[in-house]
């Protein structure tokens, strides 16, 4: 078969997948029921499994491209990616398994993606194998052959493998194993067309397809067909459910969880005289000798068909590495790193930040009012969308641009490589505060958003480094304060706009570190675990990907917005209008409550009812604190906007035309911000009036200081509610987050209390 | 056999043991940590964690860890 997508390479050995159906293998491995002779319009399900970092997502990203459905699997939070898509007429629903090294029953990977392949049945196993890893990817292989499902292996980033100089024998491979090897380069869509070619052809065939039993030795095979040939005869219904020779190492090696799904507790006698010679021979260690055994096969059969240069040259990952693992410039890099995605983030987004803000206050805003004026709405309803809805749901919205951009610049740091690097240098410092680097993955996270945090802080394995994670997370600014600081950037500090942003991310980790460090001496004692993780060659990650995998971060903070802020942002409309006929926004609900509080901040700085209601709003999404002074503020400028009826054409073309100018002005601050100082585009005077009517209010409200208290202050405080129901669904408790209230609250009044008032013993003020 | 916390980098050594509990070693004899298995080390650091090359793979090793892993000197 050629290779469709176009490149004949001179390593990609044609020759080997001919297309005669070898019939001898017709090996009776599994006893369930598979059909055959199969209806071309049935959907063929292939279960993708292999190792983390083996380029699975990527070679799904190629070909299912935009079909992906990203779920979870039910009961955890470990991610489950279906598509649906059609090849050549046909039906395929690809199922990505979660990325493991083996199928113990010992992690939750593991679990799922053995449930998957044995209760899901799948017609076909896509099994991705890393060509430049062979051994340790072929050791997950040979036991994902025991399972007796047809299987195909894509042997990904063969690219870099044939750069590396390995030659590898497909042939012999495929002889070996009874499995057809299809090699793939995922990051070029390359071999992608044959593998499903391959799968269908599978799916429609299964009897001919069964992968090779491998022999894993005298001793263990006889112990093994003795309880296969038990199981077979006094549970029938077993081999409906399960493989017969898997579930029959399983009982060997003892597997918990199949001990646990089936009653053996009559054949323990029996079982203990089958594994009576092995014992003798090899030592009780069942389980060991399992792992040895499939061990010896994934290295014989590395030895057999992989051929590696001799000279090893220094790859530029390790040259990378040395740099970038130094001991001491590690966390200086890693900083850096994350100041230029905040840079970036904040220069490119910034004019088109702007652009909607302005298209919010004009041109939507006069469409509004003028449809409803068309009805003939009353007066407070206009009030509630314009004011309401717009003001409120629509100044989140502005902020997809900035937040787009950062999940943007994360994922090409995810898909270089460069995230496990980050990881192991933060081990040391998370060691410090009696973190296992493993929590970096929800602390990362939770730069876009803490509720996904919560949940991811499932990788932990132990509950004191999940209950201490979960507290420090909210620490970790979330994309919901980025509207606030953006806001109070772009009205205070418009010179070092990229610099204080930065800042603000710094402070959130470093009293991460400091309460950490409070924390595990008090609440949270206890040891700390031991970090071990592979480290991925460098690589360049694909557009697609890149694409794909920011929109899936994405999509929660734009659902989010579109669903449950616009709710909130009604519901503070009432809460600032109510009681009915009130005049001063002061006097309303809201502000009533924000006077009581407002003695409270006062030394902070911020001793206004306006900031305080808006805090308090706050504890429902933390966006909603711009939303609520943004509707607060309203009013002083209805009338001058109302004043300018412009025709549509005009709306259209003002449009346009600004949104080709926040372009332009996006490439500027770039490509000038690669210098030292951050910039934001000229404007004139009037424009900048124009587009922030908040700003201006804020400016007279507010002073450098006591906004710069005010932004940490928000970044520090009390974690949203929605944080409040993840904590309570991941620990049973709302425990956890009224500590969570309480010392982040507390740490926040200190923090700002800190900074404002040693800002004007210094003259700041 | 010595931890490999005594060893330094560019030395190459042999795993000769994991110590630790039934999950911990699965998860070392998963990732390919296996007596026998030879590994260079990248780099290491008195008071931090080492990077260690294990075939094709690069691992990176916490100081925690690397107390449980004992090797031997080759060559």
């Amino acid at each position: 078969m050629e290779m469709k997508s176009g490149v004949k390479g001179p390593g990609l050995d044609n020759k080997s997948q001919g297309t005669e159906i070898k019939s001898e293998r017709i090996d009776p491995l599994v006893s369930s029921p598979l059909k055959i002779g199969r209806n071309e319009r049935q959907v063929t399900t292939a279960a993708v499994a292999g190792n983390p970092n083996s380029g699975k997502s990527t070679l799904i990203n190629a070909i299912a491209g935009a079909r992906l459905y990203v779920g979870n699997w039910p009961g955890v939070t470990v991610e489950k990616k279906e598509a649906l898509f059609e090849f050549e007429e046909r039906k395929i629903k690809l199922f990505d398994l979660p990325g493991t090294y083996s199928l113990s029953p010992y992690t939750q990977e593991e679990v799922i993606a053995r449930d998957f392949l044995l209760h899901g049945k799948p017609d076909v196993i896509i099994d991705v194998v890393d060509a430049t890893n062979l051994e340790r990817n072929l050791y997950l292989t040979v036991q994902l052959m025991e399972l007796g499902i047809p299987m195909v292996i894509a042997l990904n980033i063969y690219d870099e493998a044939e750069a590396k100089g390995y030659r590898i024998d497909i042939q012999t491979m495929e002889e070996l194993l009874g499995v057809k090897v299809i090699p793939t380069v995922a990051t070029k869509k390359r071999g992608v067309d044959d593998l499903m070619r391959v799968v269908l052809e599978m799916a429609d065939n299964p009897h001919l397809h069964r992968p090779k039993k491998l022999n894993y030795g005298d001793d263990i095979e006889s112990a093994a067909s003795i309880i296969e040939k038990r199981m077979e005869g006094i549970y029938p219904a077993l081999y409906e459910k399960y493989p017969l020779r898997w579930v029959s190492l399983k009982i060997m090696e003892g597997d918990a969880q199949v001990y646990k799904e089936i009653d053996l507790s009559k054949d323990g006698v029996f079982i203990k005289d089958a594994l009576s010679h092995l014992e003798k021979t090899h030592g009780s260690d069942m389980e060991s000798l399992m792992a040895d055994a499939r061990y010896a096969q994934a290295a014989g059969l590395t030895r057999e068909v992989l051929k590696k240069p001799e000279v090893k040259k220094t790859d530029v990952t390790d040259q990378i590495d040395r740099i970038v693992l130094n001991r001491v410039l590690g966390i200086p890099i890693f900083l850096g790193a994350m100041w230029l995605v905040f840079k970036m983030a904040f220069d490119v987004s910034t004019p088109f930040v702007d652009w909607i803000d302005a298209m919010m206050a004009g041109p939507f805003k006069r469409w509004a009012e003028s449809l409803l004026g068309w009805i003939n709405a009353p007066p407070w309803t206009v009030s509630l969308v314009t004011d309401g809805v717009i003001a409120g749901a629509g100044f989140v919205l502005v902020f997809v641009p900035v937040i787009g951009m950062m999940m943007l610049l994360i994922t090409f740091l995810e898909g270089s490589g460069y995230m496990a690097r980050a990881a192991f240098v933060m081990d040391r410092l998370m060691h410090t505060i009696g973190l296992h680097g493993k929590s970096f993955i929800p602390m990362l996270l939770g730069f876009g958003c803490n509720v996904p945090s919560v949940y991811a802080t499932r990788v932990l394995e132990n509950e004191r480094d999940k209950k201490l994670t979960t507290m420090l997370v909210p620490l970790m600014s979330c994309g919901a304060r980025l509207p606030v600081y953006v806001v109070f950037i772009g009205a205070f500090f418009q010179q070092n706009a990229g610099t204080v942003l930065w800042s603000m991310y710094l402070l959130g980790i470093v009293m991460a570190v400091v309460l950490g460090v409070v924390l595990k001496r008090t609440l949270y004692k206890g040891k700390s675990p031991l970090f071990i993780m592979e480290l991925p060659p460098y690589r360049m990650p694909t557009l697609r990907d890149l694409m794909i995998h920011t929109w899936q971060k994405l999509k929660h903070f734009v659902i989010k917005a579109g669903t449950y802020i616009l709710a909130v942002s009604i519901l503070v409309w009432f809460m600032l209008n109510l009681p009915w006929g009130v005049e001063d926004k002061k006097d309303s609900l809201l502000g009533r409550m924000g006077q009581t509080i407002a003695p409270i901040f006062k030394p902070l700085g911020f001793g206004s009812w306006e900031a305080s209601s808006s805090l308090i709003s706050g504890l429902i999404a933390k966006e909603i604190v711009v939303g609520t002074m943004s509707e607060i503020y309203a009013l002083k400028t209805d009338d001058e906007k109302r004043e300018e009826r412009a025709s549509l054409t005009d709306d259209l073309k003002e449009i346009g035309v600004s949104f080709l100018k926040a372009s332009r002005d996006a490439v500027v601050n770039v490509v000038s911000g690669l210098g030292i100082a951050s910039l934001t585009a000229e404007e004139s005077e009037e424009e900048k009036e124009e587009r922030s009517p908040l700003r201006k209010a804020l400016q007279s409200v507010f002073t450098p200081l006591s906004a710069y208290a005010f932004i940490a202050f928000v970044l520090l405080y009390w974690p949203c509610v929605v944080v409040g129901i993840a904590t309570r669904q991941e620990f049973g408790t709302w425990k956890i987050y009224g500590q969570a209230m309480l010392i982040h609250t507390v740490l926040a009044w200190v923090v700002a209390f800190a900074i404002y008032q040693s800002g004007k013993i210094m003259g700041l003020s | 056999m010595i931890p490999l916390t005594l060893i330094r980098e560019g030395e190459r050594v042999k795993v000769a043991r994991v110590s630790g509990d039934r999950g911990l070693v699965r998860r070392m004899t998963d990732l390919g940590l296996r007596p026998g298995m030879e590994i260079e080390i990248v780099s290491s650091s008195r008071t931090g964690a080492f990077v260690i090359r294990l075939g094709e793979q690069r691992l990176g090793v916490g100081y925690g860890m690397a107390k449980k892993i004992f090797v031997d000197l080759v060559g």
